[in-house]
């Protein structure tokens, strides 16, 4: 038995459990189809945010979207 | 760029943002492979969050 481990999106994951080219994948079980599919959780993903220290938000419990300052990088 | 450090703040909903699991093909029986992948994974999902 060999094991290969590829990352794909999860469009991608499902489209190859489909085909039955993948034996299992690990992915967002949000939108998953139920039906087709044996899902088991792993964990459950939370968002940080990274500031410096002493910067505005860096006391704060908790940020939200609209409180965000907006992003600088070049994209 | 960050001499004092950095400050990690929770961000979004206190609930989580995405559940991650293990997703195989619906098949019975399941092979013993990935059986004992599923079985596997459901003793990792109990033991987080």
């Amino acid at each position: 038995m060999s094991v290969a481990i590829l990352s794909r999106t999860s469009v991608e994951i499902l489209a190859g459990l489909e085909r039955l080219d993948l034996d299992a994948g690990i992915t967002y079980l949000d939108n998953e189809t139920p039906g087709r599919v044996t899902q088991v959780p792993l964990y459950t993903e939370y968002y940080r945010f990274l500031c410096a220290a002493g910067s505005a938000l860096s006391g704060r419990q908790r940020v939200t979207w609209p409180r965000r300052p907006k992003c600088h990088c070049a994209c | 760029m960050f001499a004092g450090g950095l400050v990690s703040v929770s961000a979004g909903r206190a609930r989580g943002e995405h559940v991650v699991g293990l997703i195989t093909p619906r098949r019975d029986p399941q092979t013993p492979v990935l059986a004992a992948l599923l079985d596997a994974a459901e003793r990792l999902g109990r033991g987080a969050d």
